[in-house]
C-alpha cells in the first residue's frame, strides 16, 4: 500500500495533466490548429472502448472463466472492417444533417420524430448507467486497496516518512506501518464521491462550455486520446514486468501456472463447462455491435470526427490497439491466479494486486493511473454525450411548452445541460452503490452492452434499408427494450437484493415459462446469448415486419436518401409532390412570443413584414415561410444563442408533428416542385434579368449582391475581380463588410486565402464551421469579422477565373448546402456574364473613340495637302497623295514665292497617327511662315531641324523631306534633302533618269545639322518626279521590292504621259506589282514636267 | 459525391465473412483440447495469429482505397472543382 498522500496527490496531479492538456488542445483550437484534428489522435480516442472493464474486468475474466474475455475484443476489429461504409456513411450524414447526439442520429433517420428522440435518450440513460458504475466502481475500488489511510497527526506523518523511503518502499516495508497510524478513513470521504465530481467537473469545463453541440471538443479528446497512451503503457508495462520480471518468459508462466493452478488447460481451452461456443459467438456479436451503438463511443466516432480520410487510419489502429492491449492479459491473469490462488484477492483486480505485492511503489502507482485513465475517459465521454442527448431531446422540448419570460434561455440551457452531466455520474454512482459486489465488471458491462445492442437493427436497419420506418424502429426499440430489461437488468437487481429472488428461479407469479433466464421455456442457454437472442428477436422482428407492412411518411422518405444513400448523390424524386401546410403568421408570433416576450415578437415580426407587403393577420404564402423561419431563427438567436434558436425552431416544428409534413432547411426548400427550390430559381432569374437589364456594371453587381443577401439572409457578401496590373481581388462590390474589413480587403494573389484559392483552383470552396480554420490569416479574419461560415465561389469567362464570390454568416454554421452551392455557382456564371458584356461594351466604346480620333486625324491630314496646284507656264504639275491607313504621314507641298519661284517640297514621318499628322501640320505652318525668309532650300531646312529638333525628340518621330526652289522663267532650281529618298530626274534628251541626292540628316535627329544644296537645270521634255518610299519599297508576293530601278524604266516609258497621268499609271502600276489594291505604306507623288516647245 | 468505389463492398463482406468464419466454431473446434498441455497453446496462437492478420488485412485494404475528391471534414468543408 502507499500513502494516502501520494495516492490522492498523483491522482489530483494526473487530473491536473489532463485538465492542462484539454485546456491547451482548446487553446490551440481557437488559435486555429487543432491538434487533435489528426488520424492518429481520433483513432487513440476511440479506444476509449476499453474502459475499466478491459483493464480490470479482463484479466478477472481470464482467471475465473477462461478465454471468454476475448470475444468482447475481436468483435469490434471484425466491425471495424465495415467502417469505411457504415461508420463513413454515418459521419457524411451526421454533418450534413448537423446532428449532434445519437439519439439525434436515429430521431433524424426516422423523420426527425421527437418520440423516438425521447425515447432514444431515456434508453441511452438506463442502458448506460450500468456501464458509468462500473468505472466509477473500479476507481474507487481500486484507490481504495491501493492508499494507506491518512495519519490522525503531524507526528505520525513525520514517523511515517521517517519510516519509508517512499520512493523505493518494499512489500515488507509497507507492513511496518506506524501502529499510531489511523486504520480507516472518515466515514464522510468517500473517494468515489470525490471522483465522481472531479469528473463532472471536468466535464462541464470541456464538454459544457457553450451550447453549441455541433462545435467540437478538442479538450476532451486530447484528454481521451492521452488516457488511452496512458493505460496502454501501464498495462504493457505491467505484463512485461508480470512475463520477464516474475517470471522467466512465457513458458516458464505457463509451467508454473500449470503446476499451481486446478484445471489450468479449462482456462485455456474451448468449449469448456462455462464458454460454449454459443456463448463465444454471442459474445463476438455483442462486441462488434457495442462499439457502434453506445452513446458515447458514437459521440467520439461520428460527432467528433473532423475529417472522414481518418476512418481509414482508425479502422486498422483501433483494432491492432486492442491487439496489443490484449497481449498480456493471459499472462497477468495466469501470474494472479499463481500467486493468489490460495486467498481472497477478487480475480479483477489482479491487475492492481500483482505490482502492489511484488513489484515497485512506482509501478503500482502506474497501473492504478492507467485504470484510473480506462474509467474515467468512458465516464467523461458518456457523460457528455449523454447530457446533449437530455437537454437536446427531453428539456428543450418540455421548455417550449413553459411560457418563460426570461430575457435569454441560453443560460439556463447551458446550466441544465451542465447539471444533467452532474447527474449522470452521480447516477452512476448511486448505482454502483446499489449493485451488488458480487457481480463481475465484466458482467455489469455486458449488461449495458446488451442494452446497447437494441439500438443495432434501427441504426444499421435505418443506414443500409430504405423501407426501415419509424414505427419499425419505435416499436422494435421498445420491445428489445423491454426483454432487456426483463432478463438481464431486473435479474441484476436480484441478484443485489432489490428484488425478491423467486421470480428466478419460478418466474414471476410463479409462471415458470416468465423465468427470466429461461424465457417462454427455452433453457440451456448461458444468460447472454439467451437475453441477446430474445431480445434481438422481438427488437429486429418487430422492426422488419412493421416497417415491409407499413408505409414511410413523406418526411422520412426525405430523410431515406439522406442517410441510405449518404455516399451517392441522391436520385432526384421524379414526379414527387410534398404538399405543404406551412405555419402561420401567427403561429411564428406565438413561438417567438414565448421567449421575447409579445410585444417584442410583434413588432419584429411587423416590421419584417411590412417591408414584404404581407398582412399580419393574414396568411402567409408558401414560398414566404422558407424565409420568416429564418428570420424567427435569427430574432430568437439574438436572445437565446444560435444553437438553441435552431434546436427551439427545428423542436417546433418537428414538434408539430402531424399538422405539418413540411421539410425545411436552412434555405427554406418547401418542396413544391421537382428540381431546385423555387426561391433559388426565382433569384437567378431576377440576377438573369438584371444582368440583361443594360444597365452600369456597378448598378449590377451592387443589384446582384443586394439579392443574394436579402433572401439568403447572409451577413455580407462581396464580389472581388481580379486586376492584373495589381496582381490582386479587388472588391468591386460588398454589402456588410465592415470599415476594418474594407481596409484590408484587396488580397494579393500570392496570399494563402481561401479566396484566393477559389480563384487559382478554379474551384468553389466551402467552410461550414470558420472555426475547424487553421491557416492564420484566415482566422484573423474571421474572428475580427465573427463570422461562422463561408463559401466562394469563382466568377469565370469561358473557364476561366476573372473574380470571385463571396459569402458569409456571422450567425449561423453549416448553411452552405449541396443544394446552395449549385445555386451560388450558377448565379457567378451570371456574374461572369455580367462583367464579359462590361467588357465587350467598353471595347466597342474605345473602338468608336479611335475611329473617330482617326477620322480627325485624316481630316487634318488632307487639310495640309495643297487643293490645287498652281498653274505654270511651260510647267505641268501634278502631286498625289494616297495614306496606306486612315491616316498618313506623308505631305506634298507647292509654294509661290514673291519672286514667282516656286518651292516644292515632299515629306514623309514616322508614324501612322493623330500625333504624326499633327507634326505634320506644325512643320507646314512652319514652312508656310518661314519659306521667303530663307534664300535657298538649305536654309529652309536648317531652320526648320532646329524648330522641330525638340519636339520630334520628345515625340520620337522623325521626318524625312526633299525641298526645291524653282525658277519657272530660267528652270533653274536648287535642291536639298534631310533624309529623304532622291527623287529622280528624267533628261528627255538623253533617255536618262538622274538621281537629286544631296547630304543631309534626317529632321528630329540632331539640333545642328548642315544641308547640302545642289542646283540642276530643267530642259523641255524633263520630268521630275518626287516620291516617298511608299512606291519603291512596294513588295511583291515574293517580298521583291518595287526598287528604284523599276522606277526608273516607268519614268522613261512614260515620258509621253501628263503629269496626271503618270501619277495614276504609275500607282497602278506599283499595285499590280505588290498584287493589292491597297498599298502598305503610304505613297506620295510630286511630279513636274517641262512643256516640250 | 461519388458512389463507393467499385470493389469495395466485396471486399469488405469478404474481410468480414473471413473474419466471422475463422474466428468461430468450427474453426476454433480445430484445436480441441490442445490447451490442456502446459505450453504454449495452438488455440491461443491461431486466435492471436488470425487477429493479427485480420488487421493487416484492414490496413492493405484501406491503402488501396481510392482517394474521395470530395470528401468532407467536420463542418462539412468541401471544395469541389468547377465543372467546364
Amino acid at each position: 500500500m502507499i500513502p494516502f498522500a501520494i495516492v490522492a496527490g498523483t491522482s489530483l496531479l494526473y487530473f491536473g495533466v489532463l485538465f492542462g492538456v484539454a485546456f491547451y488542445a482548446d487553446k490551440c483550437r481557437k488559435a486555429g490548429h487543432s491538434i487533435t484534428a489528426n488520424a492518429y489522435v481520433y483513432a487513440l480516442s476511440l479506444n476509449v472502448f476499453l474502459s475499466a472493464w478491459t483493464f480490470y474486468g479482463a484479466t478477472g475474466r481470464m482467471a475465473t472463466q477462461g478465454l471468454d474475455f476475448l470475444p468482447l475484443f475481436l468483435g469490434p476489429s471484425l466491425i471495424a472492417t465495415t467502417w469505411w461504409l457504415l461508420l463513413r456513411r454515418m459521419v457524411r450524414a451526421s454533418r450534413e444533417q448537423h446532428i449532434v447526439s445519437f439519439a439525434d442520429f436515429i430521431s433524424s433517420r426516422y423523420g426527425k420524430s421527437a418520440s423516438i428522440g425521447a425515447l432514444v435518450t431515456l434508453f441511452c440513460v438506463i442502458g448506460t448507467l450500468p456501464y458509468i458504475a462500473i468505472q466509477l466502481r473500479a476507481i474507487s475500488t481500486t484507490f481504495n486497496m491501493l492508499s494507506i489511510p491518512p495519519v490522525v497527526s503531524p507526528q505520525h506523518l513525520i514517523d511515517l516518512f521517517n519510516t519509508f523511503d517512499l520512493l523505493s518502499v518494499t512489500a515488507e516495508q509497507m507492513v511496518k506501518v506506524p501502529a499510531a497510524v489511523s486504520p480507516s478513513l472518515p466515514s464522510y470521504i468517500d473517494s468515489g464521491l470525490i471522483i465522481a465530481l472531479l469528473l463532472g467537473l471536468f466535464c462541464v469545463l470541456f464538454g459544457a462550455r457553450h451550447l453549441d453541440a455541433s462545435e467540437r471538443h478538442d479538450g476532451l479528446i486530447a484528454a481521451v486520446a492521452l488516457e488511452s497512451l496512458v493505460k496502454l503503457c501501464a498495462f504493457l508495462a505491467l505484463g512485461f514486468f508480470v512475463t520477464f520480471g516474475l517470471f522467466d518468459g512465457l513458458d516458464d508462466l505457463l509451467r508454473q501456472f500449470f503446476r499451481h493452478a486446478d484445471q489450468a488447460g479449462a482456462l485455456l481451452s474451448l468449449p469448456t463447462a462455462t464458454i460454449t461456443y454459443t456463448q463465444w459467438f454471442t459474445l463476438l456479436i455483442i462486441g462488434m455491435l457495442a462499439p457502434l451503438c453506445l452513446p458515447g463511443q458514437f459521440h467520439l466516432m461520428v460527432i467528433e470526427n473532423s475529417r472522414e480520410k481518418h476512418i481509414r487510419t482508425a479502422m486498422w489502429l483501433f483494432p491492432a490497439y486492442m491487439l496489443l492491449f490484449s497481449l498480456f492479459i493471459i499472462p497477468i491473469a495466469l501470474a494472479g491466479l499463481v500467486f493468489f490462488s490460495a486467498s481472497a484477492v477478487p480475480a479483477d483486480y489482479f491487475v492492481l494486486r500483482l505490482p502492489m505485492e511484488k513489484g515497485p511503489p512506482w509501478l503500482t502507482l502506474l497501473i492504478f493511473l492507467g485504470g484510473l485513465s480506462a474509467a474515467a475517459g468512458m465516464v467523461m465521454v458518456t457523460s457528455v454525450a449523454l447530457s446533449t442527448m437530455i437537454l437536446n431531446n427531453l428539456v428543450v422540448p418540455a421548455v417550449l411548452k413553459i411560457r418563460s419570460g426570461a430575457a435569454s434561455l441560453s443560460g439556463m440551457l447551458i446550466n441544465t445541460k451542465r447539471i444533467a452531466i452532474f447527474l449522470i455520474i452521480l447516477g452512476g454512482y448511486f448505482y454502483d452503490k446499489a449493485l451488488s459486489d458480487s457481480y463481475g465488471l465484466i458482467n455489469i458491462v455486458l449488461i449495458s452492452f446488451v442494452a446497447a445492442v437494441q439500438f443495432a437493427p434501427s441504426l444499421i436497419g435505418g443506414l443500409l434499408w430504405e423501407k426501415a420506418s419509424r414505427r419499425g424502429a419505435l416499436t422494435g426499440l421498445v420491445a428489445g427494450f423491454l426483454i432487456w430489461g426483463y432478463t438481464l437488468l431486473i435479474p441484476s437487481l436480484i441478484a443485489s437484493g432489490w428484488l425478491p429472488g423467486d421470480i428466478l428461479g419460478e418466474g414471476p407469479w410463479g409462471i415458470s415459462w416468465l423465468r427470466p433466464h429461461a424465457l417462454f421455456g427455452l433453457a440451456g442457454l448461458d444468460v447472454w446469448s439467451h437475453a441477446l437472442f430474445w431480445s434481438l428477436l422481438f427488437n429486429l422482428g418487430s422492426f422488419l415486419v412493421i416497417s415491409v407492412f407499413g408505409r414511410l411518411t413523406p418526411r422520412e422518405l426525405e430523410q431515406v436518401d439522406r442517410f441510405v444513400h449518404a455516399l451517392s448523390p441522391p436520385a432526384e424524386p421524379a414526379g414527387m409532390k410534398i404538399l405543404s401546410k406551412a405555419p402561420s403568421v401567427r403561429e411564428f408570433v406565438e413561438l417567438m412570443t414565448k421567449f421575447i416576450g409579445e410585444e417584442r415578437a410583434q413588432s419584429a415580426i411587423g416590421d419584417y413584414l411590412k417591408d414584404k407587403g404581407i398582412d399580419l393577420r393574414g396568411s402567409l404564402p408558401d414560398q414566404e415561410v422558407p424565409a420568416l423561419k429564418r428570420f424567427t431563427e435569427k430574432t430568437l438567436a439574438g436572445s437565446v444563442g444560435a444553437a438553441p434558436a435552431r434546436i427551439i425552431i427545428e423542436n417546433y416544428l418537428s414538434a408539430r408533428g402531424s399538422k405539418m409534413e413540411d421539410v425545411f432547411d436552412i434555405f427554406g426548400n418547401v418542396t413544391l416542385s421537382r428540381n431546385a427550390s423555387r426561391e433559388q430559381l426565382s433569384v437567378l432569374y431576377e440576377a438573369a434579368r438584371m444582368v440583361a437589364s443594360g444597365k452600369g456594371l456597378q448598378t449590377i453587381l451592387d443589384d446582384i449582391l443586394r439579392l443574394l443577401e436579402q433572401q439568403f439572409m447572409l451577413d455580407l457578401c462581396i464580389i472581388r475581380i481580379f486586376d492584373p496590373a495589381q496582381n490582386a481581388l479587388v472588391v468591386k462590390s460588398q454589402i456588410g463588410m465592415t470599415e476594418g474589413h474594407l481596409l484590408s480587403s484587396r488580397i494579393q494573389l500570392h496570399e494563402q486565402t481561401f479566396v484566393t484559392e477559389s480563384f487559382r483552383k478554379n474551384s468553389l470552396v466551402i467552410i461550414n464551421d470558420a472555426e475547424t480554420v487553421t491557416n492564420p490569416d484566415s482566422v484573423k479574419i474571421i474572428r475580427r469579422e465573427g463570422i461562422k461560415s463561408m463559401a466562394h465561389t469563382p466568377i469565370v469567362i469561358e473557364n476561366q477565373p476573372v473574380g470571385v464570390l463571396s459569402a458569409y454568416s456571422r450567425t449561423i454554421k453549416g448553411i452552405f448546402t449541396e443544394e446552395f452551392t449549385e445555386f451560388f455557382t450558377s448565379l457567378a456564371g451570371q456574374l461572369g456574364v455580367a462583367w464579359r458584356n462590361a467588357q465587350q461594351t467598353e471595347k466597342l466604346l474605345e473602338a468608336k473613340e479611335h475611329q473617330k480620333e482617326m477620322e480627325i486625324a485624316k481630316r487634318i491630314q488632307f487639310s495640309l495637302l495643297p487643293a490645287k496646284l498652281p498653274q505654270i507656264k511651260g510647267l505641268s504639275l501634278a502631286g498625289f497623295c494616297e495614306p496606306a491607313s486612315q491616316v498618313g504621314g506623308d505631305y506634298y507641298d507647292v509654294l509661290i514665292n514673291g519672286d514667282r519661284s516656286l518651292d516644292i517640297l515632299i515629306a514623309d514621318v514616322s508614324g501612322h497617327n493623330v500625333g504624326a499628322a499633327l507634326m505634320m501640320a506644325e512643320a507646314r505652318t512652319f514652312i508656310h511662315a518661314q519659306y521667303h525668309n530663307f534664300s535657298g532650300p538649305a536654309g529652309i531646312m536648317q531652320a526648320l531641324n532646329r524648330f522641330f529638333n525638340r519636339d520630334l525628340s520628345k515625340a520620337e518621330l522623325f521626318i524625312t523631306l526633299f525641298y526645291l526652289r524653282l525658277d519657272p522663267e530660267s528652270r533653274r532650281f536648287s535642291y536639298a534633302s534631310a533624309g529623304h529618298n532622291p527623287p529622280l530626274l528624267f533628261r528627255a534628251a538623253t533617255g536618262k533618269c538622274l538621281l537629286l541626292d544631296a547630304e543631309g540628316l534626317i529632321l528630329g535627329i540632331k539640333e545642328e545639322v548642315t544641308f547640302e544644296e545642289k542646283t540642276e537645270t530643267l530642259a523641255p521634255g524633263d520630268i521630275l518626279l518626287l516620291y516617298t518610299d511608299g512606291i519603291i519599297e512596294a513588295r511583291d508576293d515574293n517580298q521583291e521590292l518595287f526598287g528604284e530601278a523599276r522606277l526608273r524604266i516607268f519614268l522613261k516609258n512614260s515620258r509621253k504621259l501628263h503629269p496626271t497621268e503618270i501619277a495614276v499609271e504609275l500607282l497602278n502600276t506599283v499595285r499590280q506589282f505588290s498584287g493589292r489594291e491597297s498599298l502598305e505604306d503610304d505613297v506620295s507623288l510630286v511630279i513636274i514636267k517641262v512643256e516640250e516647245k | 459525391m461519388k458512389k463507393p468505389a467499385a470493389g469495395t463492398v466485396p471486399e469488405i463482406c469478404l474481410l468480414l465473412a473471413a473474419g466471422m468464419i475463422l474466428l468461430n466454431y468450427p474453426f476454433l473446434g480445430i484445436f480441441g483440447d490442445t490447451a490442456r498441455t502446459p505450453g504454449l497453446s495452438p488455440l491461443l496462437v491461431f486466435l492471436f495469429l488470425t487477429w493479427g492478420l485480420l488487421i493487416l488485412a484492414i490496413f492493405l485494404f484501406v491503402r488501396n482505397l481510392p482517394g474521395e475528391d470530395d470528401e468532407q471534414d467536420e463542418a462539412g468543408n468541401r471544395q469541389k472543382r468547377r465543372r467546364p
